[in-house]
């Protein structure tokens, strides 16, 4: 259990913001909680969030999210070994629960647990990290309401996390490697905004993201290779 | 508004589906995605995740800070600031939850102090 703590830590206080952030967006908190509860990503669910808000339709919101879990193919490939005697069904399970912090936690400590109990360590550290997120999103959700009627400017500050989460989740992700690919995304993104084309800056700025990383310099991981 | 709200449960469940088959489908299959035939290559699909949330982060504190500067220097200072601060706790800190509450109690502060809320 002690391995998930810092999940679920670092769990509650985003995903009380997502609840909160949900209703005062104008979502029900059940739809808001079911968000968390189906989805379990916490980048999607902003994601989704910001949708809403904007009015971007569903299917371009559901393409857009598929991209962004492209990385989840990563993260299973690589747990795939470690977990080699466990059965497929509870694999499967495991996978429910694999978000970044889950799988950056079992990539550092799957190794010292017994091979017959990775299985089961997998489920408990997910299981709780799944828990601190559904129990922060509905506290959130419920409380974060009334907290925000009673203190206005509460109100006024909470849309600050959902720029703020991505501002974060980019410095998480980031790596020396990929500073070229970052700063082209970003620069494509903020000349198609400027342009009007919101929804062509995410899918264009990933792209000259990735084909950037194919041009020459020291800040490139394939270039440098 | 029914049509409306039948969409919104739709696209959560549809996006739940996609997440779990991403997480999942390693797991089903021998083939090791992304490293496909070679382990350990790098191609330019390693940064899409980083370029995917860069240019979502752009299109998410654009328009904010945009409004911002036409509310007026304080509320512009404002986002700004507290931006900073999110990124300053993180790297002290290391906890993005730690950040994230800082950062939005930071922006309540300047408004507050600026007078805006």
């Amino acid at each position: 259990m002690s391995s998930s703590m810092p999940v679920v830590i670092g769990y509650l206080p985003i995903a009380f913001a997502f609840g909160m952030t949900g209703v005062t967006h104008g979502v029900s908190p059940e739809m808001t909680i079911a968000m968390s509860a189906i989805i379990f990503a916490g980048a999607s669910q902003f994601v989704l969030l910001a949708a809403i808000s904007a009015s971007t339709p569903w299917l371009w919101v559901i393409g857009l999210c598929a991209l962004m879990d492209i990385r989840h193919l990563l993260y299973g490939s690589l747990l795939k070994a470690p977990l080699g005697n466990t059965a497929t069904p509870r694999k499967l399970g495991i996978a429910f629960f694999l978000t970044d912090e889950v799988f950056a936690t079992a990539l550092i400590r799957l190794s010292a647990v017994n091979a017959a109990d990775r299985g089961i360590w997998m489920m408990r550290m997910g299981g709780c990290s799944y828990l601190a997120w559904v129990m922060g999103t509905a506290l959130g959700a419920y409380l974060g309401l009334q907290l925000s009627e009673s203190i206005p400017l509460l109100a006024k500050a909470m849309p600050f996390a959902l720029p703020a989460l991505f501002l974060i989740l980019v410095h998480e992700t980031f790596k020396p490697g990929h500073r070229t690919a970052i700063i082209a995304a970003a620069l494509t993104a903020c000349a198609l905004w400027a342009a009007g084309l919101s929804g062509l800056a995410l899918l264009l700025g990933a792209f000259v993201g990735c084909v950037s990383t194919l041009w020459g310099g020291k800040d490139n991981e394939l270039a440098s290779e | 508004m029914s049509s409306h709200l039948n969409e919104a449960w739709v696209a959560i469940i549809a996006m739940g589906a996609v997440t779990f088959a991403t997480r999942a489908l390693p797991f089903v299959f021998k083939r090791n995605f992304v490293e496909g035939k070679s382990p350990g290559k790098k191609t330019p699909l390693n940064a899409l995740g980083p370029s995917l949330l860069a240019a979502i982060a752009v299109v998410a504190i654009m328009p904010d800070l945009r409004d911002a500067a036409v509310d007026g220097v304080q509320p512009f200072a404002s986002y700004l600031v507290s931006l900073l601060a999110t990124l300053a706790v993180l790297r002290l800190s290391r906890s993005a939850g730690l950040a994230l509450m800082i950062g939005v109690a930071c922006y309540a502060l300047c408004l507050s102090v600026a007078g805006v809320a």
